[in-house]
């Protein structure tokens, strides 16, 4: 804290050394680095951070980290499960797995997969597979791991198995990442613009205004959200597209999400509009844009961040959920709630538990971004004294 | 001003050093305070925001949070034997904060009342219901006994009706006569020592001459000793007996009130009583303020922590090393190298 | 201070009521007087003294004189820099900001009262950006030098406000407040968060800038002794009135009104050898919302008598300069401070 040497008052004493350069940091340091210091402290929240940005990564390159056409479906390798990957050929690194028959079991007359230890299928990296679009523009055919042959079944991988119709689950589990983190974006940026502006109104006018909004928002809180949405999922006709339906999705999933970001907005701006140095703007003779804009908001948006953060895992599971209950997305398209609805049987539990794998990133991102969202809630407020 | 008595001290605490841990550095709240207080006593503790006035209470009280901790020192309390037998002299610094000892002490023979009474009293219980509670956490007496009793301490303390008072909550009480039940509290198993951390800060100057008043009384009565912490030199001035003077601490100056008010030897106590504004000046007569500001925890001056804001420094002694704490006059002492 | 011009500052009738609502349909059931009938004058490079305890209303009468808060009733007439008077309550938003230029305000909570997230060239070069003056070059050398005056180092304009000090700060915000060049300025409790040690630093430096820059300032506070020390004439508030208003030194040595007397015996003087005869006064503070009939402070009053508890005390000049709120003035002889 600076002292003495600050002030030039004729009587000061004699002066402190100078600061060091870490507090020199500090008295220059705006919202957004005392926020980044104080997040930095909060381990957990850094290392969930991590994993969502990998997730985010996975969504980018789905295409390029699957390695199968996701809808390529073979009944002859239907079932599979995962196969082990070798790591070391002799005493060289170099993954391999093992080649796989399909015999009919004798007794049963079911289909049974053996590792065929005869056949070692090398694993590559950066092989070329199938073809596709890079972020929709750009055409290659480069995927992160594979096998040289590509395409004939019995030198295929399969990292995790396959489902009932011989599609890879590994590849399919990609692509279904993709779909399901981007609906909670859309979701969530739509309940933001929505909670922002109606909360930002209702609590900078009051009045009518403020109570018309509040009791529209606890008429449509009021209203059980499964049943909404089965209802409005059934009302959607099923001629519609993938496209369609994935962003009539969005929409019902955020029109409920909206009200409690406007909550908390509103009941920032109530709280702001009494503090003094919004007060102080008023009298000095700013506007009320630059009020609202420069002094308000910037005084509320780390904690936006921080509960739009916390919305997007409801947002995952609302649609995970719909589409799981067979009322958000269907097949083709692909999603966790698609992969789990396809899960859904006591077959899949007795005989090929990996086909519940899909379970297992959607547990890893919420609990990813509730931390993530915790800990930028920690450190919204770097001035709390 | 009463003469010292002859009896030997209530409490005496020796070099008392609590430190607080934290990852930017360790705050010296608490840096080797020293000092004595007697039955019937007022001890005045005075001091700005960061002399540690508060924390030493709550050392001595061993409520002190993490990280903070005692590092060093004697909290020595005298403790009534059982039935007026000899007493018995505990080091409070040595217990354990939960200890059952401490646990009977804290509440009954010492006893601690706040700056804001809204904070001591829980929301949601009436304070008639928390002032039973005291009294039968420490003496075996039944509800209704409890409930007289507390009803008893309440017109004792100058609460109107208190038959319907006791039922009420905190927030349903003005801001005086909150402070009034927060003392009934304190005084619902006669304490020997009552520690007021800023009693009147946050009251009407009105309401600060009745609160005071009762202070004043009480302890004549009962013959407890107080410690009053403050930072309002009116107030030690019509109060206390003896006065402490803390920066930053540490004991700057310590010694009787009349000496401390018209005798001021250390360059810090003498700056303040110049600096304050009085009602009795005249009207624009220049106030002489002290140069500076008070530094930040982790910025320690290093050797006298004042050096910086002294008018009277000297150059390779005051910040090279800290003095200690020395008598100058009778019962008056100094921490400052111009005594020395 | 020029007797011949009207006064820079002149409130009358001044009232402000806040609504109380109950129920479901928030009906109106009565009112909180916050202000209750506030008249006073201020002249121009005077110091007028606002004090009283907790509820009396000082702050509201502030704020209000400012229009921070919309006042129920009165006028507030301001003798605008170009000798016209106009009525502040009654101006349009626009005018109001225009006229916004010459009135400023000094808050009490160093801490609260800038944005942390404005760095003190925008801070105190934001008043200078909504009225006009564009080139930031311009700003700078206006904010170094106003930083200057009031004591702080210009180069640490590129600081945020949570690398200073509490004194540092409300330095700060005066030169925040000052960076129009305004002619009034309601300083509300400037010091009362303060170190004592840093009290007198900025007491100080009020008083010089009050003469550097010709300022009028409206002193609210609630300790008697920096209000001596600052104010030229002093104004004593209870429950929303006004019970007392002279010049500083009558209304230290001789109050004419009973609240004046309490209030001043109650403060405890800094030395031991003085024990002055307190008068300690029964009772609570009034409640706004339902005062008592009659003078406010009748059922707490050494002095009261029947008149006091049916009729309100007019409000009378006892002798020049000095206006008393008592049936019982003329006959009271009150101690005052010495």
């Amino acid at each position: 804290m600076a002292t003495s040497n600050v002030v030039l008052d004729p009587t000061s004493a004699p002066v402190q050394p100078p600061h060091s350069v870490t507090e020199a940091r500090i008295f220059v340091a705006s919202q957004w680095q005392l926020m980044w210091w104080r997040f930095r402290k909060h381990k957990v929240a850094v290392a969930s951070s991590l994993v969502v940005i990998g997730l985010y990564m996975v969504v980018l390159g789905a295409d390029f980290l699957a390695y199968a056409d996701p809808n390529a479906s073979e009944a002859q390798r239907g079932l599979m499960p995962p196969q082990r990957v070798y790591w070391f050929d002799g005493s060289q690194f170099g993954p391999y797995v093992h080649g796989v028959k399909g015999v009919r079991d004798p007794a049963t007359f079911k289909r049974v997969y053996r590792p065929d230890p005869s056949q070692k299928i090398p694993l590559r990296f950066f092989v070329k597979g199938f073809q596709y679009r890079w972020l929709g523009v750009i055409p290659t055919t480069r995927h992160l791991i594979g096998v040289d042959s590509g395409g004939d079944a019995g030198t295929t991988v399969f990292l995790l198995g396959t489902d009932v119709q011989g599609r890879d689950v590994w590849s399919r589990l990609m692509y279904a990442t993709r779909i399901s983190l981007t609906i909670g974006l859309f979701g969530v940026t739509v309940s933001l613009v929505l909670g922002v502006i109606l909360g930002g109104i209702s609590g900078f006018y009051g009045g009518v205004t403020d109570t018309v909004i509040q009791r529209t928002i606890e008429i449509l809180r009021s209203i059980p959200t499964i049943p909404l949405w089965m209802g409005l999922a059934a009302a959607m006709p099923r001629e519609w597209s993938i496209m369609q339906v994935y962003f009539a999705i969005t929409i019902i999933i955020s029109l409920l999400g909206w009200t409690e970001l406007a909550r908390v907005v509103r009941g920032r701006f109530l709280a702001m509009r009494e503090e003094d140095f919004v007060v102080s703007a008023r009298l000095v003779g700013c506007s009320q844009m630059r009020t609202i804009f420069v002094h308000m908001v910037p005084s509320f948006m780390s904690h936006i961040i921080a509960a739009t953060t916390l919305a997007l895992p409801a947002m995952i599971i609302s649609e995970t959920a719909l589409s799981f209950l067979g009322l958000g997305l269907r097949p083709p398209a692909i999603s966790w709630g698609v992969l789990l609805q396809q899960a859904q049987n006591v077959q899949t539990v007795a005989i090929s538990p990996w086909l519940m794998l899909p379970a297992v990133p959607v547990i890893v991102a919420v609990m990813a971004f509730n931390f993530l969202g915790d800990g930028l809630r920690d450190a919204a407020d770097p001035y709390g004294r | 001003m009463t003469a010292p008595t002859a009896a030997a001290p209530l409490l005496s605490v020796r070099n008392l050093k609590t430190y607080f841990a934290q990852d930017e550095g360790t705050v010296r709240a608490v840096d080797g305070v020293s000092f004595d207080l007697s039955p019937g006593v007022t001890l005045g503790v005075v001091g700005e925001s960061g002399c540690g006035k508060s924390i030493t209470a709550r050392s001595i009280l061993r409520i002190v949070d993490r990280p903070g901790r005692i590092v060093e020192g004697e909290i020595r309390f005298r403790r009534p034997g059982p039935n007026g037998s000899a007493a018995d002299v505990v080091d409070l610094a040595k217990l354990e904060p939960n200890s059952a000892e401490m646990r009977a002490i804290r509440g009954a023979e010492i006893a601690l009342i706040f700056q804001e009474p809204m904070s001591s009293f829980s929301p949601v219980h009436s304070i008639g219901n928390q002032i039973i509670e005291a009294i039968r956490l420490h003496q075996p007496v039944g509800r209704r006994e409890a409930r007289e009793k507390t009803i008893e301490i309440l017109r004792r303390v100058g609460v109107s009706t208190p038959e319907q008072r006791v039922d009420q909550l905190a927030n349903q009480l003005s801001g005086g006569l909150r402070q009034r039940a927060m003392i009934a509290m304190a005084l619902s198993c006669q304490p020997t020592l009552l520690i007021a951390d800023e009693p009147t800060t946050a009251l009407d100057v009105t309401t600060q001459t009745q609160i005071l008043e009762l202070l004043r009384q009480l302890q004549q009565e009962d013959g407890m000793a107080i410690m009053l912490i403050t930072h309002d030199l009116g107030v030690v001035a019509e109060m206390a007996t003896d006065v402490v003077v803390m920066y930053l601490g540490r004991v700057v100056e310590q010694g009787p009130v009349d000496a401390i008010f018209h005798t001021p030897r250390h360059p810090y106590t003498r700056a303040l009583l110049r600096s304050i504004p009085r009602i009795r000046a005249r009207a624009r007569e220049r106030l002489t303020p002290i140069a500076g500001a008070v530094p930040h925890p982790y910025d320690r001056p290093s050797g006298c922590p004042f050096h910086p804001r002294c008018a009277e420094f000297m150059a390779g002694r005051c910040d090279r090393q800290a003095p200690t704490l020395r008598p100058v006059a009778d019962r008056h002492a100094v921490s400052c190298f111009l005594y020395e | 201070m020029s007797a011949a011009q009207p006064p820079l500052l002149r409130v009358s009738g001044l009232q402000k009521l806040f609504p109380i609502r109950k129920g479901f349909l928030k009906r109106t059931v009565g009112y909180v007087r916050a202000v209750d009938g506030v008249d006073f004058h201020i002249d121009e490079g005077e110091t007028l003294g606002l004090v009283g305890e907790s509820g009396c209303g000082k702050t509201t009468t502030a704020r209000c004189v400012l229009r921070a808060i919309e006042p129920t009733r009165g006028e507030i007439h301001m003798r605008a820099a170009d000798g016209s008077v106009v009525d502040l309550g009654k101006l349009r938003p626009k005018e109001l900001r225009a006229l916004r230029r010459q009135m400023q305000m000094i808050f009490q909570d160093p801490f609260t009262s800038l944005n942390p997230r404005m760095t003190l060239l925008d801070l105190v070069g934001e008043p200078l950006l909504v009225h006009g003056m564009a080139s930031r070059r311009e700003r700078e050398e206006r904010v170094a030098d106003l930083l200057t005056r009031v004591g702080l180092r210009p180069e640490y304009m590129r600081r945020f406000p949570h690398a200073f000090s509490g004194g540092e700060r409300q330095r700060i915000g005066i030169a925040r407040a000052l960076a129009l060049h305004p002619r009034l300025v309601v300083a509300d409790e400037p010091v009362s968060a303060l170190d004592v040690s840093v009290q007198a630093q900025i007491l100080n430096l009020l008083v010089d800038l009050q003469a550097d820059f010709r300022l009028t300032y409206l002193f609210v506070a609630h300790d008697l002794s920096v209000v001596r020390y600052i104010s030229n004439r002093v104004a004593v508030m209870y429950v929303g009135r006004i019970v007392e208003l002279a010049e500083t030194t009558e209304i230290f040595e001789t109050p004419r009104h009973p609240y004046t007397a309490a209030l001043l015996s109650a403060v405890p003087e800094p030395d031991p050898r003085v024990r002055s005869r307190r008068i300690v006064l029964q009772g609570e503070v009034a409640n706004p919302a339902s005062p008592p009939s009659g003078c406010y402070f009748h059922p707490r009053c050494p002095h009261a008598t029947a008149v006091c508890r049916a009729e309100t005390p007019a409000w009378q000049e006892i002798s020049r300069g000095h206006f008393v709120s008592c049936h019982r003035a003329h006959e009271l002889h009150l101690a005052g401070v010495e």
